[in-house]
């Protein structure tokens, strides 16, 4: 595995920055968030074909539920629609139904958009966002973090970090 | 017990290091040698080897789909499958069971 950040690129913040973050959403449903990121991603140039993305999200979500537990989701798609991965993150004013591991609903939704070809390096760095959001601190952290600056600069510090491990 | 797991889902971003991940944690934290190898976006990380396999107790899957590479544990070890999202879910839950029905069945040979 690789642990080191190629040095003079900033492949963390084409990954994640402030301008993925949606800190108050009002999304009423599963398929709400499905075409909002497929949406936004458009806007962001994440994706050249939104109501692709939205497809492919939904796809994958059929084949196994991306909610965990405390209210989190992590929807993620392998889609020919992306242009790099990234990590769009949204937090609903309210919950919305969704199914979980622990059967509460969801309100913390970090989508995960995945090229079709292969990039080791930006996949890692997405898999360590999935595994930092077992680590109680770091959860309780990016629930609560109101701020999409402050926000995405914790998520990529922690995942830059895990880089090191 | 020494165990050795494989964990694989869909895309192989997200659920299978997640699961490899807290397997690892809630098997060295009962008290067991853990080693997971995933299958997924990046290809095979942490490859099981024949060494690995030589000294294990038994094989745990965390996957409902086809796992590659099964040739490797014919015949040698126990094969125990469960559902990826469990094995996030309550990992310390499933590493107890499974070891106690290899326990069961070594009993019963």
């Amino acid at each position: 595995m690789r642990t080191s950040m190629p040095e003079n690129s900033t492949p963390l913040e084409t990954i994640l920055c402030e301008r993925y973050c949606f800190l108050d959403e009002h999304l009423v449903s599963q398929e709400a968030v499905f075409a909002f990121v497929g949406e936004q991603a458009k806007q962001l140039n994440l994706c050249d074909d939104s109501s692709q993305l939205t497809h492919d999200l939904k796809e994958r979500e059929k084949e196994q539920t991306t909610g965990l537990m405390d209210g989190i989701a992590i929807p993620h798609a392998k889609s020919a629609s992306v242009i790099h991965p990234s990590i769009i993150v949204v937090r609903n004013e309210f919950p919305i139904s969704w199914e979980t591991l622990d059967g509460a609903p969801v309100q913390h939704i970090f989508a995960l958009l995945v090229p079709e070809q292969q990039n080791t390096l930006h996949l890692e760095i997405l898999s360590r966002l999935a595994t930092n959001l077992l680590d109680d601190d770091f959860k309780r952290r990016v629930l609560s973090e109101r701020e999409p600056h402050q926000l995405s600069e914790y998520i990529c510090k922690k995942i830059y970090e895990g880089a090191n491990k | 017990m020494n165990i050795v797991g494989i964990a694989s889902c869909p895309v192989g971003v997200a659920h299978t290091p997640m699961a490899a991940k807290a397997l690892t944690k809630a098997g060295e934290q009962l008290g067991h040698t853990m080693k997971m190898e995933q299958q997924g976006g990046m290809g095979r990380i942490n490859e099981i080897t024949a060494q690995d396999i030589a000294s294990a107790d038994f094989l745990l899957i965390a996957s409902d789909q086809k796992i590659e590479g099964m040739d490797r544990f014919e015949g040698k070890i126990p094969i125990l499958r469960v559902n990826i999202n469990t094995c996030i879910k309550a990992p310390e839950a499933v590493i107890n069971k499974c070891v106690k029905a290899v326990i069961a069945k070594k009993n019963e040979q």
